[in-house]
């Protein structure tokens, strides 16, 4: 027989009592050894200008570096979710595969990457990217006066157009990073496909590519989409390692910040802050998302 | 329960349109790494013929037919359907269409596109597909269900579903993997009476794949009894029952299966008998006398089956015995009767009346013009011949 469900607890008992006094006191240990033990003096409004600062010309307040910082770490975000989605999807088909030289090469590029520390895959790959593929492509030489590269469309999707080569590199690096976890992602969720899926659908005469875009990805993807999300999440956070490779995203300006105004403990609580709202807002718009989807499934 | 006879009789399904196809197996193998799971295989199919692959859990029955489905690499051998060798044709290439035990439905289609889904995929029109679909929803008693999802269908539903998948693409061949095997028995006996009259309707080859000796023969035009990757005997179900080949086909087709003793024939002057024990003699039937010299001092078994064991009839060729009763079961129209008989705990079946009246033993008779004899050494049952 099995057990009934564990009742989760509304009231808080001797022990939650206990815990939360414990937290509380690590808490007040920890401000009191910055207060007293660094005699540290805080200066919070000095750093909040970074944020955002009110421009007295037009009357408004105007975002700062560190907003700015949080658009372009959202930018990077995007395309290069986008960007790792599709190498994800092509290495997870290639990682499922029945050939062996598919199956190889996709398992070469995950264990390369899960194998090798974030920090030196971004600077080989942004070296070689930058100083080969970019000239290659010809991103080097874009028109940086054309209509659409000076258009608000262009600045609000990918940034300022000076740094913009510079942007989808840093774009690529992270996309090849993370690809390597969608791969995996995107590998569990076709094999959590029973086998008898695929059978079924050959049996009644459908070709393999079919039934992998017909019967078997439409299955996977409802497995696949909230660690998708997850990744997503882990990507905004993964994106301060750009900062390395001077891309002006939100850890590489709060270094600037850090250093220009001698705030260090100001400037990270506010950028570790920031990275948090957006990450938690993103956790909850998807675990929103995800009961709906089940809710509409029922 | 749906009138499936009068669906059927109103010419939904065209038995024309679809393919007719005989399916030739020779020298079918199969190997796992070093083990065998089925041993060169010889079957020829007439089109339009219903062909069940019965046998034990691991005989290799279904490797078989996920080899004609084209699901699974053969070792040896060739398979044909009609006149093309399918060897290394892709599953979606051989006309064959397979009913799977879990009915593996796709969840995220309903009813309608899991039936419609082979078609058009293979780019054939939607008002042809809406016409095949609603010709085999009709057939099936579906027309209520083609919104819904698989997940919003009982057991039996989500067979038929299969099932309409099947048909709705006019296959050669139909290929049946235990379709029955997860439905409750009442459900079961409705089913195997459906797909009966399913196939002469649209009177296409069907290869089938059980366990349940029951279900191959009430289905079947002939079975082939399988053990151990190897072919036992093929034929039609009465001639199994009533003229087994070997001891595991005289145990495996029947309810309960064949009773086996050990014995050996024994001559005393002009009389010939079945000595089963010291004070247990039986009177050689007539069809063995031809052969007796070749009997005599071999070891055999005595095969019979429950219901030629019986309350006393006054059979032509009857041999009466007296019983203790170690187990009564009864089933309502019988009762079966356990008891000891040579040292083999046997079976007969009985009027559940007489069973009722008798004490801990009990007075039964031996249809002896039913039973057979086993050769121990080959376990081939001995023809009247005297050979096994």
């Amino acid at each position: 027989m099995t057990e009934p469900p564990l009742q989760t607890r509304r009231k808080l008992t001797t022990i939650d009592y206990i815990c939360f006094g414990l937290v509380g006191a690590i808490i007040a240990y920890a401000v009191y050894r910055v207060s007293d033990v660094l005699v540290y003096n805080w200066n919070w409004s000095r750093v909040l200008n970074f944020v955002i600062y009110y421009d007295e010309e037009n009357a408004r307040y105007v975002p700062n570096l560190l907003l700015k910082g949080i658009a372009t770490t959202l930018r990077l975000a995007f395309w290069a979710t986008i960007v790792a989605a599709i190498i994800g999807l092509l290495m997870g088909f290639m990682r499922t595969s029945k050939n062996l030289a598919m199956r190889m090469i996709s398992r070469c590029y995950v264990e390369l990457i899960r194998n090798i520390p974030p920090v030196v895959f971004i600077f080989i790959f942004y070296f070689f990217l930058s100083g080969q593929l970019m000239p290659l492509i010809g991103l080097d030489d874009i028109d940086k006066n054309g209509a659409f590269v000076s258009s608000d469309i262009f600045f609000t999707l990918f940034g300022d157009p000076k740094l913009f080569s510079n942007f989808v590199a840093g774009a690529l690096c992270l996309a090849l990073f993370e690809g390597a976890y969608i791969t995996e992602i995107v590998r569990a969720g076709i094999q959590s496909v029973p086998k008898g899926q695929w059978e079924a659908a050959r049996a009644v005469g459908l070709s393999p590519l079919d039934v992998l875009g017909n019967i078997i990805f439409p299955q996977a993807v409802r497995k696949i989409l909230p660690p998708l999300a997850g990744q997503f999440i882990t990507l905004i956070k993964d994106s301060a390692i750009v900062s390395l490779i001077s891309i002006q995203e939100l850890t590489f300006l709060a270094t600037e910040v850090a250093s220009s105004t001698t705030k260090v403990f100001e400037t990270w609580i506010i950028v570790g802050a920031m990275y948090f709202i957006i990450c938690y807002s993103f956790a909850a718009l998807f675990a929103h998302l995800e009961k709906r989807a089940l809710k509409a499934r029922r | 329960m749906i009138n499936l006879l009068s669906n059927l009789e109103s010419g939904i399904i065209n038995a024309n349109v679809i393919n007719m196809a005989n399916v030739y197996l020779s020298g079918l193998s199969k190997k796992f790494g070093g083990v065998t799971v089925v041993d060169k295989v010889d079957v020829d199919i007439a089109h339009g013929e219903f062909i069940v692959l019965v046998g034990p859990s691991g005989c290799g029955k279904s490797t078989t037919l996920r080899m004609i489905a084209g699901l699974e690499d053969l070792t040896e051998g060739d398979i044909r359907i009609g006149d093309q060798n399918v060897n290394f044709v892709q599953p979606k290439d051989r006309d064959v269409a397979m009913v799977f035990q879990n009915y593996a439905l796709y969840p995220h289609m309903n009813v309608y596109k899991n039936i419609s889904i082979s078609l058009s995929m293979r780019g054939v029109n939607r008002v042809e597909i809406d016409r095949r679909v609603k010709e085999a929803a009709a057939i099936l008693g579906l027309e209520d269900l083609l919104k819904r999802l698989p997940k919003q269908l009982s057991g039996g539903q989500r067979q038929r579903v299969a099932m309409g998948r099947a048909i709705v693409r006019q296959p050669a061949v139909f290929l049946f993997d235990e379709p029955l095997s997860n439905l409750d028995a009442k459900l079961r006996v409705q089913m195997r009476t459906e797909i009966k009259k399913i196939h002469q309707r649209v009177a296409t080859t069907i290869i089938y794949v059980t366990h349940d000796q029951t279900e191959a023969m009430t289905l079947a035009d002939r079975i082939v009894v399988m053990n151990e990757g190897k072919i036992e005997q093929v034929g039609p179900p009465q001639q199994l029952y009533d003229e087994p080949k070997t001891k595991f086909v005289a145990s495996f087709i029947g309810s309960p299966g064949m009773n086996f003793v050990g014995c050996e024939v024994v001559k005393e002057r002009t009389m010939a008998f079945i000595k089963i024990s010291s004070d247990v003699l039986i009177p050689l039937p007539e069809k063995y006398l031809s052969a007796l010299d070749n009997l005599v001092g071999r070891k055999l078994e005595l095969g019979f089956r429950p219901e030629h064991m019986t309350e006393p009839r006054s059979y032509d060729h009857g041999h009466e015995f007296e019983v203790d009763i170690d187990v009564l079961e009864p089933l309502g129209n019988d009762t079966m009767v356990y008891f000891d008989f040579g040292g083999q705990s046997c079976c007969a079946r009985v009027l559940p009346s007489y069973a009722t009246n008798s004490g801990t033993s009990m007075a039964l008779e031996l249809d002896l013009s039913m039973i057979h004899l086993v050769d121990s050494a080959s376990n081939l049952i001995v023809r009247a011949s005297g050979h096994a």
